[in-house]
């Protein structure tokens, strides 16, 4: 939302957590859609201020509908997210990538990744039930289909906030029940 | 104009069916010639801001900056100065968490507004995404409330609305004007707008335009252009086609105008200067070609001469060269000639010592059919060739006094008769003379008349002998070499020693 410059912010938190993250390494979520800075410098700029790594955040990949499709033609996209971790991948940070489908994982994996967040579909009134249910085996399949990845973090977007549930459990039933699902939301 | 007017003017506007243009922009310039072109209004909008940043106006909805902060910087500094008594509506977002939706209806009255709007709408968002937002408290309902003080706070109220159940509530909520607008690509590329059918828009804007009727008839109906909606036809069949009374365009008036008269302006000034650039190239190759870097020189003395000759050659004046022979004084005279403004008029030598005395006089005046035995047909002398050119005479020093005589009257003229003719013929050429001779000494002598001495001797260029410019030796050599190499390389049937030394010796 149009409220706050998103990447000044996590730039700023650089220089305030640093210290206090010691050894832990910190990653900055960057807006990669952002129309005015040049990712190459800003990647620079976040390294400076202390960050080891970044991640695709905020993504447009909880936006859905006709809106998504716009941003998609106007290059606006998810690929914008891409680049980013691409480019920061060869500087050599650490780079954890949100995705929401596999098709996201496979471009994220290829851009160079360590790391993939299985983003589950936003559930509209926190019901983990029904995030179970839409969930499936994305992480597991994930591991299976993008070899060579640090680690797979599943995560569920939920109203209010989005919460990292750790190591995803085997139980899930099938990826493509979860994808469906987020095609579903998309349209 | 105050807001008070505004909502008269929008209302008597819809009253008369005089469509209403506002022009949604981002900056002062756009508000200058939106208004010089006959706007309306002006809504102050972050999009117009982006686009005039160069950057995609959906950049608007995103975490890039504050809204509010955003459009009221610019928009007090640079669009209600240059509004000339036109009504401003500023969009603004109620969302905004930051924000104090009363504070803010307050600085936007005592700013100076005419009216506020809802801009960047949650109503942008659809879909799972929309569902969220609204239950994390970004809602449209907020904005539908803020519009509805603004309008108790005396402000004129505009209403950006996507659906037909938000045309609802705004016109519940007393907004003075409705603008139907959708998720279009407003500013996307041409191809993108050609796969867009603007049936669809006009269904969808008709839906929402009933939906404001059945709640509000007095509310003022807008459209937003863009997307299909792209030249003024389809404007104009927009209107012709639904209930509207106006119309709201932002990238048709600030950025395809834009685009295309900055691309085109900056093509014609690459291009003319490019011409420029490439004409003088060819200039300078073309006098490379006929003499100038011919001469050979880094000494004082040749640095010398060539500052002589830069300042004399686009002068108008005769020029003596004199020297000794193989000195280049030809070499000089061309480079005089191809650097001056008569560079592409001819150029014409004559060797006077080279010409029997008895044609000299045919061969620079010309004659007529008769004029003498032999003289079958009219012949153009060599100064008339020369017209418009230059006239080198080299040897000046061989002519005799008669030919003297006859010179110095040409030039002071600067007309002749042919031999055999009573007709002047008018002459536009630049007289450049050379000698090796001395031609003090001759005048001193009588041989050479003392008043064309001083009209050919109007500048004066000495070529130096190489005796006196030996720092230009290896130089010259090395040119010498470089002709000559070039020569053997192009040439393949003449006895060549092919063996080193012989070569060697052959060169030197």
């Amino acid at each position: 939302m149009p409220f706050a410059d998103a990447n000044d912010i996590v730039l700023k938190m650089g220089a305030a957590l640093a210290r206090p993250a010691g050894d832990t390494p910190l990653l900055a979520g960057v807006l990669a859609t952002d129309q005015f800075r040049i990712m190459d410098t800003f990647i620079d700029r976040l390294r400076r201020a202390g960050y080891a790594g970044v991640q695709n955040f905020p993504s447009i990949g909880i936006v859905s509908g006709r809106v998504r499709t716009l941003l998609e033609n106007s290059d606006m996209g998810y690929d914008c997210e891409v680049r980013l971790i691409k480019k920061a991948s060869e500087k050599g940070l650490f780079c954890s990538a949100l995705v929401f489908g596999q098709s996201d994982a496979d471009a994220m994996a290829r851009a160079g990744a360590d790391m993939l967040v299985a983003h589950l579909p936003l559930t509209e009134d926190g019901d983990m039930q029904e995030w179970d249910a839409a969930s499936s085996a994305f992480p597991a399949r994930l591991r299976a289909d993008t070899p060579g990845r640090a680690g797979v973090v599943l995560a569920a977007g939920f109203v209010g906030g989005v919460r990292a549930c750790g190591e995803c459990p085997a139980q899930y039933e099938s990826l493509r029940h979860a994808e469906r699902s987020f095609a579903e939301g998309r349209a | 104009m105050n807001a008070a007017e505004a909502k008269d003017m929008f209302r008597e506007r819809a009253r008369s069916r005089i469509p209403l243009t506002g022009a949604a922009i981002g900056s002062g310039i756009s508000t200058k010639y939106v208004l010089t072109g006959g706007a309306d209004f002006i809504l102050s909008a972050t999009g117009g801001r982006f686009r005039c940043s160069g950057a995609h106006s959906m950049g608007a909805f995103f975490s890039m900056g504050n809204t509010n902060d955003f459009i009221l910087d610019f928009s007090v500094r640079e669009i209600l100065p240059r509004s000339e008594n036109k009504p401003v509506i500023i969009g603004v977002s109620p969302n905004d968490p930051h924000c104090d939706g009363d504070a803010m209806l307050a600085l936007i009255r005592d700013c100076g507004f005419h009216g506020v709007n809802n801009f960047p709408s949650i109503g942008f968002y659809d879909g799972p995404f929309r569902r969220a937002l609204e239950k994390s408290g970004f809602t449209f309902a907020r904005e539908v409330e803020f519009l509805r003080k603004a309008g108790e706070m005396g402000l004129f109220t505009l209403a950006f609305v996507y659906t037909p159940e938000e045309a609802r509530q705004m016109a519940e909520a007393g907004v003075h004007a409705v603008c139907a607008t959708q998720q279009t690509p407003a500013d996307s590329s041409p191809a993108i707008r050609a796969g867009l059918n603007s049936r669809e828009s006009e269904t969808r804007y008709a839906g929402i335009f009933r939906a404001v009727e059945a709640s509000a008839p007095d509310c003022v109906r807008l459209f937003y252009a863009g997307g299909a909606i792209a030249t003024p036809e389809d404007v104009d069949a927009m209107l012709q086609n639904t209930d509207s009374h106006g119309y709201i365009g932002g990238s048709i008036f600030e950025r395809f105008p834009t685009a295309h008269a900055v691309e085109e302006i900056t093509g014609q000034y690459k291009k003319i200067i490019r011409l420029t650039h490439e004409n003088k190239a060819l200039r300078q190759e073309l006098i490379r070609k006929k003499g100038f870097d011919e001469i050979v020189g880094q000494s004082r003395l040749m640095q010398d001469l060539f500052d002589v000759v830069n300042k004399v050659a686009d002068k108008d004046v005769n020029v003596l060269v004199t020297g000794e022979s193989g000195t280049g004084k030809e070499l000089i005279v061309k480079a005089i000639h191809y650097n001056s403004k008569r560079q592409n008029q001819p150029f014409i030598k004559v060797n006077c010592a080279a010409i029997p005395e008895a044609l000299l006089e045919s061969e620079l005046f010309g004659h007529t059919k008769g004029a003498f035995t032999g003289a079958t047909n009219d012949r153009i002398g060599l100064f008339q060739l020369a017209d418009k050119g230059t006239l080198f005479l080299d040897e000046i020093g061989e002519l005799n006094l008669g030919m003297q005589a006859k010179l110095l009257r040409v030039i002071q003229q600067r007309e002749l008769q042919r031999i055999g003719s009573d007709k002047f013929i008018k002459l536009d050429f630049r007289l450049v003379a050379a000698t090796n001779m001395n031609l003090l000494d001759l005048m001193n002598a009588g041989k050479f008349r003392e008043d064309l001495y001083y009209r050919l001797n109007v500048v004066s260029i000495n070529t130096p002998a190489l005796r006196h410019r030996k720092e230009d030796i290896n130089l010259i050599a090395a040119f010498f070499l470089r002709r000559i190499a070039d020569k053997l390389a192009t040439s393949g049937n003449w006895s060549m020693p092919w063996r080193a030394r012989p070569f060697s010796a052959r060169i030197r």
